[in-house]
Parts: C-alpha cells; structure tokens; sequence
C-alpha cells in the first residue's frame, strides 16, 4: 500500500511537472469557461498546490489499482487536462522551484503578475522576483519548506520585471519525489495592490475622520437607541470631565454630574440633553456639568439631535456641546452692570424727583408767600397816596411812586420767574397747532400795549406743528411783546412774522425794525436775568427770552438770533416736529385722526 | 332775631391782606355786612352754625363765600371740600382768591368745587379792580338759587 501511495505521489509529480511544462501548449485548447468560472474564488485556489498534488496522486494511484482500459486512460487525461487548466487559468502567480530557490515551473499568471516570460525565469533563482531586502524572507521560508511545513497567507512584497514592489500573499507548499523525499516548494502569490490600495483608502477615511474628531472643540457623543455609546470623541471627554461609561442612561445624571443652570438641581434623565435626542427631539438646552476637573461646574451648551437610517428609523441620537463657562460669565457680568446700571439710575431718579419736589414746594411757596408782601407795600403805599397825598410834600409824593413803580416791577419779575418755573417742570401737551391762530389770538391780547401806535403788521403763511399750544402762546406773546417794546422810537413800527425753509427744516421768524442789538451779546441773549438794554430806555426783567428758549427746548427745537445795533432784530426759531402742513385748514384736527 | 344777613364770608388769616380786601370791598361799595374768619375751623363753625355760632340760622347762608387757601388749622381746600360736600352749604358760591396761580392750587380747588378762582394781584390799583368786579358780579348779576335750605337736620327745640 506504502508502495502504492508513494507510486502514486511520483506520478502525481510527474504529472504536475508535466502539466506545468506543457501548460503553453495546452494553454489555448484547455481555456474554458467552466473551468474558468470554478476555480475563480481565491480561497478554493488559495488552497493550494497541497490539496491539488493530492487529488494528482489520488489520481495517479487509481490508475495503478484499476485495471486500464482505454476509457480509463482517457478520463485520467481529461483530469489531468482539467487540472492543468486550472492552474493555468489562476490569475495567481504558480510558481515551482527547488530547494535551493531555482524557479523550475510557472504558470501564466506568473509571467504577466511578475512581468517575465517562463522562459525567463525558469532556471533562475527565485529572488529575481523579491525585493533586495526580503530575500532573507525566501531563505527563511525554504527553511521551512524542507522541513516539510507550509506556509499560509503571508503577507509580503515581491517585485516586477520593471523594479514596482507590490504586496502579495503568499501560500508556499513542500513538493516531494516519489520517494516522499522534500525537493522543491510551489509557490501560489495572489497580487494583493487592490487589496492593499482598497484597506489603505479605508484607513485613511478613519484617520481624517478620528483626525477630525479629536481636532474639534466641540465635544460629540452619540448612542444608539439603548443608550451605548457609539462614539465619545476627545473633547467630549474633555468637556465632561469623563469617557464613555457602560451604564444605563438612568444612571448618567450623577455619573457625569449633569445639572440645571441653576447649578443645584440634578438634571433628570428625560431632560438631559442626549436621551431627547435619542427619543427623536431637536433640541438646544444648557446645563451645568460638574467634574473632578471643574469642580465649580461648567456651563455647556448642548445641541441634539435623533439619529435615523435611510427608512427613517430611529438608530440613536447624538449630541454637540461646548463650554459655554466664559460667554456666561461674561453675560452675568454685563447683566451684573446693567443691573447696577439700572439701580443707578433708580437712585438719581428718586433725587431728581427729591429735588424736583423741593423745587416745587420752593416756588409753590415764593407763589404765596413772596407775592404777598409786595402786594402789601403796594396797597399801602397807594393808600397813602390816596389818603395822605395832598398833605404830603411833592417830594415825598415822588418817592412813594416808587416805592408802587418798584413794587410792580417786583411783582413782574416773581411772576415771570414763576412762569419760567412752570415751563420747566410742565409737560407737554403737544397738539397739532396752526400758527397763525396762536399770533392772531397773542396779537388780539396786545391790543391795549399797541394803542396809539402806528404798527405795520406783516404776517405770512405760518406752518401747522406740533406743540402745545398754551407755551407756544407763551413764545409768541414774549417774541411779539419784545418787537414792540424795542420798535417804540420807530414811526411806523414794522413786524414781520413768516417762515422760511432750510435744507428741509421749517424756521419761523419774528423780525423787527426797532433798536436791535449788537451780536457781540447775542451769547447773553437767553439767560435769565440778561439785558442787553437799559431799564431806563426799555423795561424788563430778563426773564422772557429765557422762557422762550425753555420752551422751544422742551420742543427738542432750538431758537437763535440775528440783529444789528439800531437796525432791527429778528429771532429764529425750529421745532423738531415743524411739519409743513400748508394744505390743511383746521390746525386742531389736522394730523390726527 | 333782627340779625342783618352776612352778605359776605371772608376767610383771611393775613392782617394786611384782610384790611386791604377790606377796604377794597367798602371803596368799591361791594358790601358793608361783611363777617371775617380768621381760619378754616372758624369759616366752618360760621357756616355750620357751630360752637359760638349756634345760635345762627343755617337758612340764611351768605351770598358769597371769599375763601384764601393758605389757612391756620383747616386750610382752604378742606374747607372748600366739607362745604361742597353738605347739602346745606353746597349752593353757596365760593370765590378762592388767593396769592398763587399754581396749577395745581387751580386743578385742586376746582376739583373741590369752587365757583371762581382769583389771583390777588400785586398791584393794588388791580386788586380793586378784581374784587370790584368779582363782587358785582357774584352778588348782582349772578342769580344764586332761592335760599330755601330744607333742612330737618337743624331742627332745634
């Protein structure tokens, strides 16, 4: 039987090495699709030279136990044939060598994998086809070879005709002789550039996206539908102060010390930020994390969102977060400020409205109590004229007109100063207001101060504005009251009232031709108790013009003034609603509703 | 009671003030029967017919009432208020004549119910004037409702 098997294995050699020698030959007329399409799988062809010597001895054996008819011979041909062709159509590279590493047979996969004829390598040493510095590696494997081991699936590189090294896996099997002695390996390499190229490419997208992962400020954490932890990148186990835990999410609260922004109340499980969005909802929350780290707490921002496959079903959810510790700070700081900001206010309102009231009381009181002597000295005096006037010497009777003249012009400073008061504390009543009615009704109310004068009124188209009407009476009345007062050399007196327009603003003017001023005092022209005229030439008690800035003020207008000395003066003023409003016809309901 | 009937209350504190207001009332022949109060309570008691005045008759009410408002013990305003406030008192006509034209003198007392409000001039020559002709307006060309208090409230035994 011994006998039998070694008979068998020899002539299974024999075949082999015949098969491979004649593989050109038989190379066109044995291609066939069949044979072809069964051995394309690798891993059948990868199984090697081992299980195909085997079904060769097998073969071989058979043939001496059964008796040989022609039929037989003809089939154990066919096999052979079939066999060669399986090797010849390998898109592996079958290479068989001696001992020593001399190529002794290839296949045509061989000779187009490694860019050689057979004719070129058979009979040459097989590190022709092994990069310099892995020659050792075929040594090595030799070795092994004789030792009558096989090696499988190495990975290693061999090299082209053309000097290109390429990856290969390598199966190398012992051949022996008939006498089962070792004489030669067969090696089976199977290109693996595609392989290698297609799992580079793969590690290279896992890199850029670790790569990414770990580059990103943001923490990123997801899990699946059951809460385990899918990814849980390096700022996320910066940020919480921990890594991914194997726990259920009930338990993740107080593992990661999650917290509301109040900072005390521990974040219940349907509220963190992950588990909403592993139950489908979007979300953008704020918490507070706590962690040997950060003690104190850190403020993150959290945004969530579930995660769901193609069909739209739910696979899990995941979260980005970020500290937020700084931006709050800053916030609270602001926040702190406008707080203080406010309260300041507060305060400087309350002494505003402290002074105001004390303001108030000041000229409630000068009202009653200031008005009431004076109004004293000049019954009195009176009286005594009435009374005593003709016993009295003419000079005396002389210094009690004074004493009345001093009285009344007293009584007239207290309450223009009072006036001036009250337009300062007074708020506006604003209404829209046609100017000429408001100068028709101040210059009907002159009518006593203009008798026996010979005046020239000129009075143009004046606007409709918004004011109130009671102060702006007050403008009016003290502008007009001053034209006339300072045009009294002047026969006849002439003042104009009109308006004129500016870059888009509305100005209306009173302009006089009395003694006017020099503009060297225009400056002083506004201020309480300034007169730029002798009391004895014109009287008054400096406080009218100030009203009337006052008010046009309190209008958010301005008021200004252009004169010459002797040659007359006009006074400008602008409200900040001044709207021309020609086309309307009843000032009181022009503009509202 | 052959009492003649107060034509005028004048409730004054202010001695110069009073003889002036006074005066210009007899000058401009407004009224000679005129009774002075001297503060609120006084006023009230007078027009209430109240402690010294009990023995008054609360029928014959004045035909005008100048009231100030700066006043000792009850100023103007309350008095103004607890006279408007009676049935017994509410038709009478009362004049604030006062030193001020503050607003809110003005918004007050007419809130209260006065008839007029006057500011004492500074210039007396005016101040006559303004009494002369409030007064001839109040007590002579104004038609003040029939004096027929139905008072059950004063029934003395």
């Amino acid at each position: 039987m011994a006998f039998c098997c070694a008979l068998g294995a020899a002539s299974g050699t024999l075949l082999l090495s015949v098969c491979i020698y004649r593989m050109e030959r038989l190379q066109s007329g044995l291609r066939s699709p069949a044979v072809t399409a069964l051995f394309h799988d690798w891993t059948v062809t990868a199984l090697g030279t081992a299980g195909f010597i085997l079904l060769a001895s097998i073969a071989a054996w058979a043939s001496l136990l059964v008796e040989r008819t022609d039929a037989e011979r003809q089939k154990a041909e066919d096999s052979a044939r079939r066999l060669a062709a399986i090797v010849i159509n390998s898109n592996d590279a079958i290479v068989g060598k001696s001992l020593d590493g001399t190529i002794e047979t290839c296949n045509p996969g061989a000779e187009e994998m490694y860019g050689y004829s057979a004719a070129e390598m058979v009979g040459h040493h097989v590190s022709m086809l092994i990069p310099p510095d892995r020659v050792d590696d075929s040594i090595t494997i030799l070795a092994r070879i004789s030792k009558g081991e096989t090696v499988r699936h190495y990975d290693t590189l061999r090299m082209r005709k053309n000097g290109q090294i390429f990856p290969v896996s390598l199966s190398v099997g012992p051949i022996r002789n008939e006498d089962g002695k070792i004489v030669g390996a067969s090696a089976i390499a199977r290109d693996m550039t595609e392989s290698e190229q297609a799992k580079e490419s793969i590690r290279a997208q896992k890199g850029t996206l670790q790569l990414l992962l770990d580059t990103m400020e943001e923490g990123l954490v997801a899990a699946d539908e059951n809460g385990k932890f899918l990814l849980f990148n390096q700022a996320a186990q910066k940020l919480a102060g921990r890594g991914p835990a194997d726990l259920p999410i009930e338990g993740w609260s107080s593992y990661y010390e999650m917290y509301e922004t109040d900072g005390v109340t521990p974040l219940a499980t349907d509220q963190l930020p992950l588990v909403r969005a592993i139950r489908g909802e979007t979300i953008r929350v704020e918490i507070i994390v706590r962690s040997p780290r950060v003690p104190e707490g850190a403020w993150l921002e959290f945004t969530g969102r579930p995660v769901k496959d193609e069909s739209g079903v739910l696979r899990g959810g995941l979260v980005v977060f970020r500290d937020v510790t700084t931006s709050k700070a800053a916030e609270r700081e602001i926040q702190k400020l406008n707080d203080e900001l406010e309260q300041r206010v507060r305060d400087r309102t309350i002494q505003l409205e402290a002074a105001n009231k004390e303001m108030e009381a000041f000229t409630y009181s000068v009202s009653h109590d200031l008005r009431a002597p004076l109004r004293h000295i000049s019954g009195f005096s009176q009286i005594l004229s009435e009374e005593f006037g003709p016993a009295l010497p003419p000079e005396a009777q002389r210094h009690l007109q004074r004493i009345e003249d001093g009285t009344r012009r007293m009584g007239q400073l207290v309450d223009d100063l009072l006036t001036l008061a009250r337009v300062g504390r007074r708020d506006l009543s604003l209404q829209i207001t046609g100017l000429n009615s408001v100068v028709d009704e101040v210059i009907n109310g002159l009518a006593l101060e203009v008798a026996g004068r010979e005046i020239e009124w000129k009075i143009g188209a004046l606007p409709y504005v918004e004011c109130d009407p009671g102060l702006m009476n007050q403008v009016f009345q003290n502008l007009i009251s001053n034209a006339l007062k300072f045009t009294r050399p002047r026969i006849p007196a002439v003042i104009e009232i009109g308006q004129q327009h500016k870059g888009g603003a509305t100005i209306v003017y009173v302009r006089d031709n009395g003694v006017g001023f020099s503009m060297k005092y225009a400056g002083k022209l506004f201020g309480v108790f300034q007169r730029l005229h002798r009391s004895e030439d014109f009287a008054g008690t400096g406080v009218g013009l100030a009203t009337v800035q006052r008010i046009i003020q309190k209008h958010g207008g301005r008021i200004w003034a252009e004169a010459e000395l002797d040659r007359g003066a006009t006074f400008y003023f602008q409200l900040e609603n001044l709207e021309q409003t020609e086309n309307k016809t009843d000032g009181a309901t022009a503009g509202k509703n | 009671m052959a009492v003649r009937q107060i034509e005028i209350v004048l409730v004054e504190d202010n001695n110069e003030d009073l003889e002036l207001t006074l005066r210009a009332l007899q000058k401009e022949h407004i009224a000679n029967n005129v009774y002075v109060a001297r503060d609120g309570e006084e006023a009230l008691d007078f027009l209430f017919c109240n402690g010294v005045h009990a023995d008054r008759a609360l029928e014959t009410p004045p035909k005008l009432v100048l009231l100030d408002l700066k006043l000792p013990k009850i100023d103007g305003i309350d008095v103004l208020k607890r006279l408007k406030a009676d049935p017994r008192t509410r038709t009478i006509p009362i004049i604030v004549l006062t030193s001020s034209r503050e607003e809110r003198d003005l918004v007050d007392s007419y809130g209260a119910g006065a008839n007029s409000y006057i500011q004492k001039p500074v210039d007396f020559a005016q101040f006559r004037e303004t009494v002369k002709a409030a007064g001839l307006y109040w007590l002579v060309i104004n038609q003040a409702p029939v004096a027929k208090v139905t008072t059950q409230l004063d029934v003395r035994p």
